[in-house]
């Protein structure tokens, strides 16, 4: 116990320390998350009425993030399971930094959830037992489970591992594993689950769809790889972390297949609804074309589509890849491209045009934009927070002193 | 001017439209009566809370500076106080209250005190919340004449006079499709027209919402805030739900209304006779929908849309009851439902003469 | 390990499969498309209400229609004698139609001349289609069979038999009690002015809209 104590105070101070940047850093942030809690205090006042979204699109700019961030999360199952199961040893240095991300996707989710409902006050009615919950049913229950527990598990086999090396001893494979384990099914879960919260929906023919699942997991695989390797970069350029070429490498071959398989996805969905476009096309004609002069989302599909087509093709090239330049421009491009795509390209469209017919556009407004970028802020603090904490662990520069 | 920005501007819909009301009496004598728009003025529980505190607390600073040292400040103070702190107490419990389906009897008719207590202690009126639960062997249905409705749209006045909805944000449960004659196209449709009806060369259709047997909205509750009652109605527990707006997505007829803002009825329109599942007051944040009015509904009337249609367009009732007029219409019209395809199973069915 | 993980997703799948089906209960409805075959078969054909709790129907100023169809329910309607203004009519027209169309000086205006008959064509039908000149406390049949004023809808029956079936049935017509029994439904005169049946158009109650953002 004392130990912990000790663990959680030399924690604190690595935590605390820093060179200017990172204070400037750290400034930054919480400047953006008091700007967030400043706009979701006016939303909290007014009413969901300050957002863009309306009864037509009654979901926007929240749910997208929640949506695209899932799959960061998710995504972090692809650092676990080669490491810890296949033995591969190339990634071990990536897994807690993946897992370090998973958390922070996880706790950015959970409060993009929160800020989206009407009555966050009374959201323990949805703690099972204490409220009402409805499970099996509502897929949203599932979503709650399956979220919670993955962070429950992402929280605590870092903290172990972490504690363990703290004191200078090796985490005992036998309690860590089973926990590995069920965090890679359960990663695949998440997103699944995510995936079908939509798909389960006849009213909106745009997610009901058998290839959302697949398409999902196929995206985030790219996206939230794309985004470790970037901050992998960053960590080995900036700090005395070894990160070996190869982990990156591995990395990226894991984006590419992904954005791949992505990219035949996206054309195997795009074939369906132009081919013999039927009246369920018509949330991709608005999608792509814009439907009766209606278009807000159109330039930011293509831009999405040509962000996605140029990332997978640099990708597709070895040379390329192989260049850390090349890769990481590629990763950049990759990530903004499936935000925009699973994100606004894929909430927005499935309300418009909406149950009879009417087309109602969405544009987030002010407030919604703010308390986004404060809940980005606070995703990017809490990871900040943890990597930094976890590093110097891991390099053997804080141990407990007995 | 950061904050402007902050609070949306609203183009106001041409408010001095004049608001007619046509009767069904005799053709001859197709009676309309103007109607001044009346002064919206804040209401709900929230509104009324926050007005009545800024009375008293400028009523205090006045009488504080006047007659200061004065017995009757103290007085004064002490009632309204306690006043408070009755209010804080209702609301704490309130806020912890259980789901609806889950209640007694008992803790049933605690809420509704409750409720009745808050809104004269915020009001000085009584207002009269049942929890009158279903009639035995009734199961409810509607059925709409196309023929008929001449979209005069009497029916929506009604419903949102008798709901109790959101005049700020003129919600509105019904909405009125104007259609061209020779097709049944939802995505031509005018839902926004205001002119001489009927107009030439055209039908109307009105949807809310359908009561399934099937609904989706249900099923995809989180925390099981909306269910289907026995006699069909399905209703929203306005206390439990959390506002999370899946049951909007999963509706394939539009037929629910989100509270974006607190909704504002002036005290002098709202209806006083009101059911807990049906046309109490509404808070912000939270979802509400048309519901067969179950406060008349279940007490043998019809919803105010039926009885204000002055066409006779639409048919409300019992579709367990061979002897209905809405099994007769079920069993002898040419009757459909709209997107049968989704499983849904509507309770709302359209016909033609 | 792979096989494992792969197994481990497919038992996954299966526990989101098991667990998705269909709420219970909904066997009864769900079977696609005949809730109407089904409503047949479970409706009950005593109903017990609890009718205590209906107080919707005032039965004073109501009478029971004629029973015009075999098998057809006979039901309440509003009695259109008590809504009459100036009834008994033989209060004004005590004399004979001749007599009172003598009686008249040049220019004056005829009793009832603010009433255009805009109801068929004059060759169809004229005044005396439906009221009867020798009793003007009545209306009468095509054939000369009195009618009294309050079962007028047998009189619009004569030529509108479609309408009259659907009204009888309850397709057309408004129900004006509630949907509980008793029955009680508009009459043709309720909402047809007689003499100028079709409804006239007008500007809706109110805009068709709401706050579309």
């Amino acid at each position: 116990m004392q130990v912990f104590v000790q663990f959680i105070k030399d924690g604190f101070q690595s935590a605390t320390k820093g060179n200017f940047t990172y204070h400037v850093w750290m400034g930054t942030l919480t400047a953006l998350m008091l700007l967030g809690a400043f706009a979701f205090y006016i939303q909290l006042r007014d009413g969901l009425i300050v957002t863009g979204m309306s009864d037509k699109v009654s979901w926007g700019l929240y749910i997208s993030n929640f949506t695209f961030l899932v799959g960061v999360a998710a995504a972090a199952v692809m650092l676990v399971l080669p490491t810890y199961i296949l033995k591969d040893i190339n990634l071990k240095q990536a897994v807690l930094i993946g897992e370090g991300l998973a958390v922070a996707a996880l706790i950015m989710c959970l409060a993009f959830v929160t800020v989206d409902l009407g009555g966050p006050a009374r959201a323990w009615h949805l703690i099972p037992k204490l409220g009402y919950f409805n499970w099996p049913n509502s897929m949203l229950a599932w979503d709650v489970i399956v979220l919670n527990g993955y962070l429950f598990i992402n929280v605590t086999i870092p903290l172990y591992i972490l504690f363990y090396h703290y004191q200078g001893k090796e985490p005992n494979k036998n309690i860590y594993l089973p926990g590995v384990l069920i965090s890679v099914f359960w990663a695949v879960g998440i997103h699944m689950v995510t995936a079908f919260l939509y798909a389960g929906l006849p009213a909106r023919p745009f997610w009901n769809s058998s290839l959302l699942g697949p398409r999902f997991l196929a995206s985030a695989f790219s996206a939230g790889p794309a985004l470790i390797i970037l901050i992998l970069s960053f960590i080995r350029r900036y700090t005395d972390y070894r990160i070996p070429n190869t982990t990156l490498r591995k990395l990226a071959l894991v984006t590419t297949v992904a954005a791949q398989i992505n990219l035949i996805m996206l054309i195997s969905e795009l074939f369906k609804e132009f081919y013999s476009p039927t009246h369920h096309s018509q949330s991709a004609v608005y999608l792509f074309f814009g439907l009766h002069g209606k278009s807000g989302l159109v330039p930011w599909i293509w831009s999405a589509i040509s962000l996605n087509v140029i990332a997978t093709g640099i990708l597709t090239f070895h040379t390329l890849r192989n260049q850390f330049r090349w890769l990481a421009l590629a990763c950049g491009l990759l990530f903004v491209a499936i935000w925009i795509e699973k994100g606004m390209g894929l909430i927005v469209p499935g309300f418009i045009p909406g149950s009879w017919g009417d087309i109602v556009e969405y544009t987030p407004s002010l407030v919604e934009i703010l308390v986004t970028i404060g809940i980005w802020a606070m995703g990017a603090f809490i990871f900040t927070l943890l990597v930094k904490v976890a590093i110097p662990i891991e390099l053997g520069k804080v141990r407990y002193q007995r | 001017m950061l904050f402007d920005l902050f609070f949306k501007t609203r183009k106001p819909v041409e408010e001095d439209l004049p608001q007619t009301e046509g009767g069904c009496g005799s053709g001859s004598c197709g009676c309309k009566k103007k109607k001044e728009p009346a002064p919206v003025e804040p209401d709900g529980y929230d509104m009324k809370m926050g007005k009545t505190m800024n009375r008293r607390a400028a009523f205090r600073q006045l009488t504080a500076g006047l007659l200061a040292g004065a017995g009757m400040v103290q007085s004064c103070s002490i009632t309204a106080d306690k006043e408070k702190r009755e209010e804080g107490q209702l609301k704490w419990e309130e806020y912890f209250k259980k789901n609806y389906r889950l209640m007694s009897d008992e803790e049933k008719s605690k809420t509704v005190e409750r409720l009745e207590r808050l809104y004269e202690i915020n009001t000085g009126k009584t207002i009269n919340v049942s929890t009158n639960g279903a009639v035995e062997n009734v199961l409810y249905g509607y059925a709409f004449n196309i023929s008929k409705c001449q979209g005069y749209m009497d029916c929506v006045n009604a419903c949102v006079k008798e709901n109790n909805q959101d005049r700020s944000s003129q919600m509105q449960y019904i909405r009125i499709h104007e259609m061209e004659n020779g097709q049944l196209n939802f995505d031509d449709a005018d839902d926004n027209y205001f002119h001489e009806v009927p107009a030439e060369g055209h039908f109307y259709l009105g949807t809310q919402c359908y009561h399934c047997e099937n609904p989706p909205c249900v099923k995809v509750c989180p925390v099981g805030a909306t269910w289907k009652e026995d006699d069909g109605i399905v209703v929203v527990d306005y206390d439990w739900c959390i506002g999370c707006r899946y049951c909007q997505a999963a509706c394939p007829y539009d037929g629910r209304r989100f509270n974006w803002q607190t909704p504002e009825v002036p005290e002098e329109e709202v209806n006083h006779t009101q059911h807990y599942l049906g046309n109490r007051l509404r808070k912000k944040g939270v979802m509400e929908k048309c519901t067969f009015c179950i406060q008349r509904s279940r007490s043998g009337k019809n919803p105010a849309c039926v009885e204000a249609c002055p066409t006779g367009a639409r048919i409300f009732g019992n579709i367990l009851d061979p002897n209905s007029e809405i099994r007769w219409v079920l069993e002898n019209k040419k009757v459909f439902r709209l997107k049968e395809d989704l499983g849904t199973e509507p309770k709302f069915w359209y016909y033609m003469d | 390990m792979k096989q494992l993980a792969v197994l481990g997703i497919l038992a996954l799948l299966m526990v989101l499969g098991v667990t998705c089906t269909p709420e219970h209960g909904e066997e009864e409805h769900s079977d696609s498309h005949h809730l109407l075959e089904q409503l047949k078969q479970i409706s009950v054909d005593s109903l017990n209400y609890d009718f205590s709790r209906f107080d919707h129907v005032d039965k004073e100023k109501l009478v029971q229609i004629h029973q015009l169809m075999e098998g057809a329910e006979q039901f309440l309607i509003p009695d259109r004698l008590a809504e009459m203004k100036s009834y008994p009519c033989s209060n004004c027209h005590s004399k004979s139609l001749e007599a009172l169309q003598a009686g008249k000086e040049p220019g004056e205006k005829k009793s009832h001349w603010d009433i255009e008959v805009v109801h068929a064509k004059t060759a169809t039908m004229q005044c005396a289609t439906c009221h009867d000149v020798n009793d003007f406390n009545q209306l009468h049949s095509l054939t000369g069979a009195p009618i009294e004023f309050r079962h007028s809808y047998e009189l619009c029956g004569q030529c509108h038999s479609t309408q009259i079936k659907d009204w009888l049935g309850g397709a057309h017509g408004k129900q004006v009690g509630g949907w509980a029994p008793p029955r009680v439904s508009q009459t043709c005169v309720g909402c047809h002015n007689p003499h100028k049946p079709a409804f006239e158009k007008r500007l809706p109650a109110r805009l068709n809209t709401e706050w579309l953002k």
